[in-house]
């Protein structure tokens, strides 16, 4: 009777085209589940993201070849989907073997008029669906007696009264069966052999919906009270394996510059509120101050460029990494081409990537292609800060705390709101005159803003 | 019409039959014709319906619609009322917001057209007019679809 079910291989997508491998996080289906197209068969979790791996076919899960937790590459076959070859094989059977219909034409027959006109086969009605989740049942199993095949409320009823949710399987092994017990048929089930087989579509990941849980799993049986062992999660390794590099290769240089926001803070008080109410979202000093970094680079390529050994490639897109922490990590989502944008622009950019990063969605789009970082050390106090470039770019740039200091101006003491600029940078690529003009140049363009200055 | 004196609750709606197969909401006359072709189709067809009188439609019994629905997933509304602005548009809102997940097919409505009543000839009145045969009719179609 296993002739009855195919068992399609479902393998490791690449998400990405510098994956090679990824975690099994949890399988969502366990062997004996009902499948449908587009439902999640598990979770993946690789260094960028974590994804869920949707069913490409409608089935039961068969078999799982990899156990939770373990590293899978891709291409690999990591579970089996049993497929039903019973509802499309019987008219095909009847059209094409004629020699059989004699033999058994009552049965070959039946099997035609219910499979004759069933436009509504696959069209399930809301209160379907809720009993077919409430009993478990797998609804291709279910004879629909409604308009064009539509399986009814009643018709899944009367499938749980017949005990049917309990011994799918023994009934999808005993429809089919004088289908395939026929001598004459083998050429053709051998032809939907060949339709299964057919390999599983890689794209198409859903991130999963809920931000993901540090698992963080202490593990007792060592007798000491005094320490406690953390797993390191994939992303921990990642930021790890990423800030080793950084540092071991690129020699870092580091300077910082003092700025006068005083206009600034002026310029954001007047019309933060407004903004608030127009555009839904908070208008932060990061995007002002990101706004004349943009501008700063325009004017210095050079600084968003990548060290090529024999060469220095300077990218023409200005993609601004932004540094975004959360309760476990700290992740680098991108504003592309961020010299396009206004502050306005840049302020929804900000929020949107910082609200996704939080709650676990972004793509493993959002993470690619940054050519500078932007960290905004001061949204947690400090006023000082040594950051490690974000490797292979040639700089990172934080804004630090903004202060009030007394400060001499035209041989006058003022006070004036201050912040520290802090710039680390790869030095086989920029030196200190070059950095210094930059951070001049970003400099004059904050102290540049005045109350009267445009957002849009 | 009851001989003698006679009082009906404010606000309850009174289940006139139970059926398995359709669910029938409606008032006044039309229900009348849904009785007489439940009958019909019970020993014709073998479906039963299930029908409610909403008695009152101001206030309407929400709590017997909502039971009344949930009972078959299949529902069909009638009135003589013009079907545009009709009351059953607002039983299908109460429907359509507490029993999305127990729906087994759309909500019907078998109702007068939306022309000025009542035309003062015969074949227009017929044509306006509900009657047994259209209602057994849509309720035919909402069993089997």
């Amino acid at each position: 009777m296993s002739d009855n079910q195919k068992l399609t291989d479902v393998i490791m997508p690449q998400l990405a085209e510098s994956l090679v491998s990824a975690t099994i996080g949890k399988w969502l289906k366990k062997p004996g589940d009902p499948v449908e197209q587009y439902e999640p068969l598990c979770e993946l979790i690789t260094d960028k993201v974590n994804a869920e791996l949707p069913s490409t076919i409608d089935g039961v899960m068969g078999e799982l070849l990899a156990e939770e937790g373990q590293v899978v590459n891709v291409g690999e076959v990591i579970c089996r989907i049993a497929v039903p070859v019973t509802a499309s094989a019987a008219p095909n059977v009847t059209n094409t073997n004629t020699v059989v219909a004699d033999s058994s034409s009552n049965v070959a027959g039946q099997s035609a008029t219910s499979t004759a006109n069933d436009t509504m086969r696959a069209r399930y009605s809301p209160a379907v669906q809720t009993l077919a989740a409430e009993h478990n049942i797998d609804l291709t199993l279910v004879m629909g007696t409604g308009m064009g095949g539509r399986i009814t409320r009643k018709d899944v009823l009367a499938f749980i009264e017949s005990g049917g949710a309990t011994s799918a399987a023994s009934i999808s092994a005993s429809q089919p069966a004088p289908v395939v017990s026929q001598p004459p048929a083998p050429q053709f089930v051998q032809a939907q052999e060949k339709k299964t087989e057919e390999p599983l579509r890689h794209s198409g990941l859903h991130l999963s919906e809920s931000p993901r849980i540090p698992t963080i799993e202490v593990e007792g049986g060592r007798g000491s009270s005094s320490e406690y062992l953390i797993d390191v999660t994939p992303i921990r390794n990642t930021i790890a394996t990423r800030m080793r590099q950084s540092v071991s290769e690129i020699p870092h240089a580091w300077t910082m510059i003092e700025v006068d926001v005083t206009n600034l803070v002026a310029l954001r008080n007047k019309h933060k509120d407004e903004f608030k109410r127009k555009e839904g979202i908070n208008l932060t000093y990061l995007a002002f101050m990101m706004k004349a970094v943009v501008s700063a680079i325009k004017d210095y390529p050079i600084m968003n460029s990548v060290w090529a050994v024999d060469k220095i490639i300077v990218k023409r897109d200005i993609n601004i990494s932004l540094a975004v922490g959360t309760e476990d990590s700290v992740i680098t989502p991108v504003i592309k081409k961020a010299d396009q944008k206004n502050v306005a622009g840049l302020a929804r950019e900000i929020d949107e990537l910082a609200q996704k990063t939080r709650e676990g969605k972004l793509s493993l789009e959002d993470l690619q292609g940054g050519t500078f970082t932007v960290n905004n050390t001061g949204s947690f106090g400090s006023i000082l800060s040594y950051p490690i470039i974000n490797y292979p770019q040639a700089a990172i740039l934080t804004f630090e705390s903004i202060v009030k200091r007394p400060v001499v101006i035209n041989d006058m003491i003022g006070v004036r709101s201050m912040a520290n600029i802090c710039l680390s940078l790869d030095h086989r690529i920029l030196d200190g005159v070059i950095c210094g003009r930059f951070l001049q140049r970003v400099k004059d363009n904050i102290e540049g803003y005045t109350p009267d200055t445009k957002l849009y | 019409m009851p001989e003698g004196d006679y009082t009906v609750p404010i606000g309850e709606a009174n289940l006139l039959r139970k059926g398995t197969d359709i669910t029938v909401i409606g008032y006044s006359l039309p229900l009348h014709f849904a009785m007489q072709a439940a009958e019909e189709l019970e020993r014709e067809e073998g479906i039963t319906a299930h029908i409610l009188d909403l008695r009152t439609l101001q206030p309407l019994d929400r709590e017997a619609i909502i039971a009344a629905a949930r009972e078959t997933g299949k529902v069909l509304i009638v009135h003589e009322d013009n079907k545009t602005g009709g009351i059953g548009g607002e039983v299908a809102a109460i429907i359509a917001e507490h029993c999305l997940f127990e729906l087994d097919a759309p909500i019907f409505r078998l109702c007068g057209p939306d022309v000025p009543a009542m035309p003062i000839s015969p074949p227009m009145e017929k044509f306006f007019m509900l009657s047994k045969e259209k209602v057994k009719a849509e309720m035919l179609r909402l069993a089997q679809y």
